[in-house]
């Protein structure tokens, strides 16, 4: 299923190649996409929507975990109940492993290239190696049929796990299961992961971060089939929707926080922090304090022998994970979201503080409302954000961000843009890809992208002394001026992205729909349609043709030369200013009269011969004919009415006309700004769309009648396009170094 | 069965290999995801799926042309019914009159420079000069119950929001009120809007995009709202249409369909010779005469009066009002169906349109029905003005207008006819076979040139052959590649549209018709496509699927060079090799003396340029026992010796310099001047396909081969195409010529 996507993507782009790389120049840049997107259809339709038979499965889970503070280990049982809703008949399931990524000798190791270097540091060379003492991996215990009790058979294949059903699951059919396993957390600090433990060497105390924690069924869908691909480390997750309720048990002096609505707090929580927790919830202003620093530093010389089972709630959530720690300070403040008011939690070990108990909640605040206003209302209960170090990693209703001062709780504005910026991007994850579920597994842009995008609107506009050239036009230039023989386009798979996945996932996408925002579509076409393509796929499976479609359906702006060059392509903005070549129209009393003095063709360019590199020569004169006297074709002369040459005449005579060439050198297809400044000082910006490069898309001439004299024209004036060049953006030419240097040897 | 089996595997093998060569481009491979992959709505087999679906917008409108200051006035219920299986929460419409718009971004994106001698006319239309307030001014969009409805314009775009989402099934009704003002064609240009004529001081007005149109919601591109920039045209979904037009009493007025209320409207004279006209099946009817709208041209009627048309089935509406108009009508007998011909012009267009234009509307009827389905609306009309040619449906606006003294040159006749024919035409692609203009210009203009080729043929076989014709296409397909774009190529995005989209594809048809496929198969096949995709909307796998279906030939290798490169034909006809038998006795008896391996290459290292050498000699030999493998009956050696011991034969080595893969037509001429055509058809090209050689047993002896004798290839360059080789005149030569020093 899947080689045959992948055969015939190839195919389509093969196809499309063959024809265009027969002409000189002609890319077919402005061609539609086409067979580049999957042929719409029932399940997907041509307008970007789900379509009138979309489908998608459904697992609900209900899992009994327990932490072991003293050995690090993780036990569970789960039973999984699975929804069969697709037209299919199902005879096994896929879940994924994820614990196995760490397993020895597991898969990611061994796909993983390295060479000795030189003076390497233990921590980097360890890993290389497999040099830590640390037995990764899920134990799995028993796979069961919830029913009878009785043992699936089973095939592990590194990250998956395949379940034989013991009868084929057909249309509509439910089928329950479970399995139970255990599994040894690690060190984050060794392995550089998205779940595991900090530790604290100070107190002694743990800062437990879990996630991919328990066997999770994979996506099975009308495009891919079952997504098991398996899980490399950069490729994140695809999953499926469904209800958990999840029963936590822990040492009973640590604070939990999780993916879902606490549904005990009376026997977690002591008097004072429910009664803390019911103000938080009616409080819009600012945070509350659940459990205050002083609470937490008391609890860290604790070591409760006791117990306690925290239960959380969540429904239609795609992932569940959660935190722990005796360390936690709590807060929290309610939001109010059109209808809803969701609650802003954050929870903190003291090492974050001061800077967390003032940013923390309140960036979830503001993300929420950013976000809910340009896609939809935040749907869950709650929105946590919790600190350890070194990370920024997302889950459904809950997110683990970096961000810690200095010992002495002193902190750069370096840090606090960075603790405030994952914040903002690790809550936006809930809508991306967490509600609008895209496949992480194959486009890590489709999340990070946008959610990039929408974190740097949300800084933008509520942080607006913050640095936001990441994630803009300007900001990527430099990477997309760099080296193509190691570029890779935003449509390459997640995990053949390397060092690309960076700009890739994150930043060039954000780049792309904050050109598509401000320069080519303008505000109102774009939030309008981002905004519908965030409601028409929010709880459910978009791919990325469904992105594209949407955001043209929605607009009526053709953008499939925009995502050709921006998504499929390593091709980047270069736009040169070529020339500008300044005429004015000969005198009306030397030629209408006079038609047999015509100028011989080629008169124009025999008088100036070279080319401009300013306007020194002045203007060039060239003549205009009344339309009687010029050689329309038969069939163009059949008007009895005549044209008014006499004032067409009077509308430019004496004005100046500016011939402008333009030279695409990237190959990527931009609109072009263009910047008049005037001999009396003013200035003009004029916008000529994509589009005027469909027809020649390496070479464009254009005319421009302007009262007053151009004494400089700039392209790309404002930065908007990610031009890679902006020295050949200006004319008069500024002589280049090299011009110069050569000009001074030869009058040496 | 063994020998099919092994025979597949070495072609599979073959391609394997030959994908790593560069010579081998697999131009015979099927397309597969070179389109889209077929499902429920669109089959295998190129027709409608079983759950195809379009949409459909029924209009009522009424609509008042102001004679004073040029200007339209409208209002439109427009009822939507979504046939989709998808829920709508907003609907798009066409602005297209904002293309005339002061702000519109169109003109920005036109490329052009400054060149000299250029007219006043060419520079006021490259910089914007004019002072037109153009397009559409919106002053209401309501719903049913007058609710005034949320909408965004983008440019030549509109969306409107629907307070509640529009199930399958379920119907919306608006209502949208707007005014424009009507453009000077001469000026500003249009595929509608006004002609001037100084000397009556009348107008002829040709209105069209005049009201605010669905756009066509689909299953393959959602939405076709992509930008109207001027060239690409239009892409609209069937409906019902009433429209009452509002014009001065003195104009005479033409439009799609038909007229509800003559009584109100025609003179009783009028209406007379309307019914006249409806039974009259040799000739037109005059209905208002020349020397009747001459008379009109004086008044200026302050009266108004309102027309009242109706359309059922149509994908728009245009109408053309003037008290210039003279109007002839016919009727036309199909075998189904009894349309009306019918022609409005100015007494400008005499004595050529009362000749020719109403004759020009039958003939294309006719035609263009037996290559398609018959013609299933009431009526086509002709309307002259000036330097057009642009359709509607039963309704076009056509070119072809004499001297002031009334002659015309033929040149000028046979445009009008070819106009009259190309527009009317129209009615059928895409009028009713109703592809995506706005997408593929060639799904209507290149097919739709093509059958007019075909009414020109048949019809007016004095008519200078134009496009379509095999032999006229040379000239462009030998031109310059960098300006060329595959016919695949948006409308918007290619430099030669005429050659191409109209022209290229237009040949590429009668190419396939006349030498790919033979008339009969093509025929049906076309014909087949018409009758599927009639009053629905077929994308170009939907044409190209069902010419292959109903015929049974595999045209994917034609689709892809044709359809999808810039290649052209060119044959060279490198060499022809004339061999004869050694004498059978000398053989049979001899075998030892056999010719050694490589004697007849070694006979000359130079190709041979002509018959002038003789024939070459070789052997045929009794078959060794050891090649009978396990066969244990025999060749009769002497038998088959004996047959071939007096013929001639002729190895001719080809070689495919354009790329593009045609067919092979070999024309030999005999000793006794005698001549024959064979056909080798372009599956010869399928395993090399830049060289192939094939030896042909002749009786007689042969002194000239030409290949495509009759230039039906479109071969670029047919001084190669023969042999005994002509020698092309040396420069020298030429030159001695020119300059006549002998």
């Amino acid at each position: 299923m899947k080689r045959s996507i992948l055969i015939s993507f190839v195919l389509a782009l093969v196809s499309t190649a063959i024809f265009a790389q027969e002409q000189k120049g002609w890319k077919g840049k402005f061609e539609q996409l086409d067979q580049i997107l999957p042929t719409p259809n029932s399940y997907r339709s041509s307008s970007g929507a789900p379509g009138s038979s979309y489908w998608q499965q459904r697992a609900d889970y209900v899992i009994n975990v327990e932490l072991n503070d003293d050995t690090q280990q993780v036990t569970g049982s789960e039973t999984i109940t699975y929804y069969n809703n697709s037209p299919e008949t199902l005879t096994y399931l896929w879940l994924q492993l994820d614990q196995n990524l760490l397993e020895s000798n597991g898969i990611k190791y061994k796909t993983t290239t390295n060479q000795v270097k030189d003076s390497v540091p233990t921590r980097q060379f360890a890993n290389a190696v497999q040099g830590y003492d640390y037995e990764g991996g899920y134990k799995i215990k028993s796979v069961k049929d919830a029913a009878s009790g009785k043992d699936l058979a089973h095939t592990i294949n590194f990250t998956m796990m395949r379940i034989e059903l013991p009868a084929p699951m057909k249309t509509g059919d439910t089928y329950s299961f479970s399995i139970e396993w255990s599994y040894t957390e690690y060190d984050r600090m060794k392995y550089d992961e998205r779940g595991g433990y900090e530790y604290f060497p100070e107190d002694g105390n743990y800062l437990y971060t879990l996630a991919q924690w328990y066997p999770r069924m994979c996506v099975f869908d009308d495009y891919e089939g079952w997504q098991n691909k398996q899980f490399l480390g950069d490729g994140e997750f695809t999953l499926t929707f469904g209800n958990f309720k999840v029963r936590i048990t822990v040492p009973s002096d640590h604070i939990v926080g999780a993916t879902g609505w606490l549904q005990n707090p009376k026997e977690v929580l002591s008097k004072q922090q429910q009664d803390r927790f019911e103000l938080a919830r009616k409080t819009f202003d600012k945070p509350v304090l659940i459990v205050t620093e002083e609470e937490a530093r008391k609890k860290e010389k604790e070591r409760s022998t006791k117990k306690s089972t925290w239960e959380f709630h969540a429904e239609n959530v795609r992932d569940f994970a959660w935190v722990s720690s005796r360390k936690f300070i709590w807060d929290a403040m309610a939001v109010k979201i059109g209808d809803k008011t969701p609650l802003a939690q954050s929870l903190y070990p003291k090492e974050g503080n001061p800077l967390w108990e003032k940013e923390s909640t309140k960036a979830i605040k503001n993300t929420l409302e950013v976000y809910s206003s340009r896609t939809f209302d935040y749907p869950y209960p709650t929105a946590y954000s919790i600190h350890t170090a070194s990370i920024g990693m997302e889950y459904p209703m809950i997110c683990f961000n970096y961000g810690r001062p200095k010992k002495d709780g002193t902190y750069s504005q370096r840090t606090l843009e960075g603790m405030v910026g994952v914040i903002v991007h690790e809550v936006g994850h809930n809508f991306f890809p967490m509600i609008v579920n895209s496949d992480e597994r194959q486009w890590t842009w489709m999340d990070e992208g946008l959610n990039t995008f929408l974190e740097r609107e949300t800084t933008r506009t509520r942080y607006p002394t913050f640095d936001v050239t990441s994630g803009s036009p300007k900001g990527i230039a430099s990477f997309m001026r760099g080296d193509k023989s190691q570029m890779r386009p935003i449509m390459a798979s997640s995990d053949n992205q390397g060092k690309n996945f960076g700009p890739n996932g994150y930043t060039k996408p954000s780049a792309a729909l904050t050109l598509l925002r401000e320069t080519i579509m303008g505000p109102e076409l774009f939030d309008k349609a981002f905004k519908e393509y965030a409601q028409r796929w929010a709880f459910k499976q978009p791919k990325p043709a469904d992105f594209f479609r949407t955001m043209e359906d929605a607009s009526a702006t053709d953008l499939d030369w925009f995502w050709r060059g921006w998504f499929y392509t390593t091709d980047n903005v270069d736009v040169e200013l070529d020339e500008v070549k300044w005429f004015r129209v000969k005198s009306n009393t030397q030629d209408p009269e006079n038609k047999n003095v015509q100028v011989k063709k080629g008169d124009l360019t025999a008088a100036n011969g070279g080319k401009n590199f300013d306007f020194s020569s002045g203007p060039q004169e060239f003549t205009v004919l009344n339309a009687s006297g010029g050689k329309e074709s038969e069939r163009n002369q059949e008007f009895r009415s005549s044209i008014n040459d006499a004032a067409i005449r009077g509308k430019i005579e004496g004005k100046n006309i500016y011939e402008v060439s333009l030279v695409n050198k990237g190959g990527l297809i931009s609109p072009v700004i263009l910047e008049w400044t005037y001999k009396d000082g003013s200035k003009e910006i004029e916008t000529l769309p994509a589009e005027i490069w469909r027809v020649n898309e390496v070479e464009v001439k254009k005319m421009f009648l302007k009262d007053k004299e151009v004494i400089s024209v700039k392209v790309d004036p404002g930065s908007e396009t990610a031009d890679v060049n902006v020295d050949n953006n200006v004319f008069p030419k500024r002589p280049s170094a090299s011009k110069f240097d050569q000009m001074k040897k030869g009058n040496n | 069965m063994k020998f099919f089996v092994s025979l597949c595997m070495v072609l599979i093998a073959f391609a394997g290999v030959a994908q790593e060569q560069s010579q081998w481009k697999g131009k015979f491979e099927q397309l597969d995801q070179t389109l889209p992959t077929p499902n429920e709505y669109r089959t295998g087999s190129g027709a409608p799926g079983p759950k195809y679906w379009q949409q459909k917008a029924d209009y009522n409108i009424n609509v008042e042309l102001n004679d004073d200051n040029q200007s339209i006035t409208g209002s439109e219920t427009i009822t939507y019914t979504n046939n989709s299986p998808d829920v709508l929460k907003y609907l798009w419409l066409q602005l297209d009159q904002n293309l005339f718009a002061k702000d519109n971004v169109a003109p920005k994106t036109l490329g052009n420079s400054v060149k000299d001698s250029v007219t006043t006319k060419t520079i006021a239309g490259q910089l914007g000069l004019y002072d037109f307030d153009g397009g559409y001014k919106i002053k209401s969009v309501k719903d049913a119950s007058g609710k005034a409805l949320p909408y965004t314009i983008n440019s030549t775009m509109m969306r409107i929001d629907l307070p509640q989402a529009l199930k399958s099934g379920d119907k919306v009704s608006f209502g949208i009120e707007w005014s424009y003002n009507i453009n000077d064609r001469n000026t500003i240009g249009g595929r509608s809007g006004m002609e001037y004529f100084p000397e009556d001081k009348n107008y002829i007005y040709t209105i069209a995009q005049f009201f605010p149109r669905m756009c066509v919601y689909d299953d393959v591109v959602g939405w076709q709202n992509k930008q109207f920039l001027g060239r690409s045209e239009f892409t609209v979904p069937f409906g019902d249409y009433k429209v009452r037009i509002t014009v001065p009493a003195d104009h005479m007025v033409g439009a799609t369909g038909m007229i509800q209320n003559p009584q109100e409207v025609l003179s009783k004279t009028e209406l007379d010779r309307f019914e006249q006209a409806k039974k009259s099946f040799d000739k037109p009817v005059i209905i208002r005469t020349q020397a009747e709208a001459t008379a009109l041209e004086k008044t200026r009627s302050k009266e108004k009066k309102t027309w009242e048309f109706a359309a059922q089935n149509v994908r728009d509406f245009a109408f053309a009002s003037s008290r210039k108009f003279i109007w002839d009508a016919m009727a036309v007998k199909l075998p189904t169906t009894q349309p009306l011909a019918m022609s409005y012009y100015p007494r400008e267009g005499n004595p050529l349109w009362e000749k020719e234009s109403t004759i020009a509307v039958k003939n294309t009827l006719e035609v263009y029905s037996k290559h398609t389905i018959d013609y299933p609306y009431p009526q086509a009309t002709s309307v002259h003005t000036a330097s057009i040619g642009m359709e509607y449906p039963m309704i076009c606006f056509n070119f072809g207008r004499p001297n002031k003294d009334g002659s015309y040159s033929d040149a000028k006749k046979w445009g009008m006819i070819g106009v009259v024919i190309h527009e009317v035409g129209h009615n059928f692609f895409p009028m009713i076979i109703n592809n995506d203009e706005r997408e593929s210009t060639w799904m209507d203009e290149g097919i739709n040139s093509f059958v007019q080729y075909l009414t020109e043929r048949e019809r007016y076989p004095s008519k200078p052959p134009t496009r379509g014709d095999a032999k006229y296409a040379t000239t462009y397909m030998k031109s310059d590649q960098s300006m060329m774009r595959p016919l695949m190529t948006g409308g918007e995005n290619v430099v030669r549209i005429g050659d191409e989209q109209y022209g290229k594809a237009a040949t590429a048809l009668n190419v396939l018709r006349e030498t790919v496929m033979g008339p009969e198969m093509f025929d049906k096949a076309f014909k087949e496509y018409a009758q599927r995709w009639a009053f629905k909307h077929p994308k170009p796998a939907d044409f190209f699927r069902t010419l292959e279906d109903a015929s049974a030939v595999d045209l994917d290798w034609f689709w892809r060079g044709w359809f999808y490169t810039t290649d052209n034909c060119d044959m060279t006809l490198e060499e022809v090799k004339w061999f004869k038998l050694r004498n059978s006795q000398a053989n049979l008896e001899a075998k030892n003396k056999n010719v050694k391996k490589g004697d007849l290459g070694a006979g000359g290292t130079k190709a041979a340029q002509n018959f002038s050498n003789g024939p070459q000699y070789f052997s045929v030999i009794p078959t060794d026992d050891r090649l009978y493998d396990e066969f244990q009956n025999k060749v009769d050696d002497k038998a088959v010796i004996s047959k071939l011991e007096n013929k001639n034969f002729y190895e001719i080595t080809l070689t495919n310099n354009g790329g593009l893969i045609m067919p092979v037509v070999i024309q030999w001429t005999y000793k006794d001047g005698t001549k024959e055509i064979e056909k080798l058809p372009a599956e010869i090209w399928r395993l090399n396909e830049t060289k192939v050689t094939k030896v042909f047993a002749k009786d007689k002896e042969v002194v000239n081969v030409v290949i495509d004798p009759d230039q039906k290839t479109t071969d670029v360059n047919t001084s190669d195409n023969v042999f005994p080789k002509v020698d092309q005149p040396t420069k020298f030569e030429e030159f001695k010529k020119k300059s006549g020093t002998n």
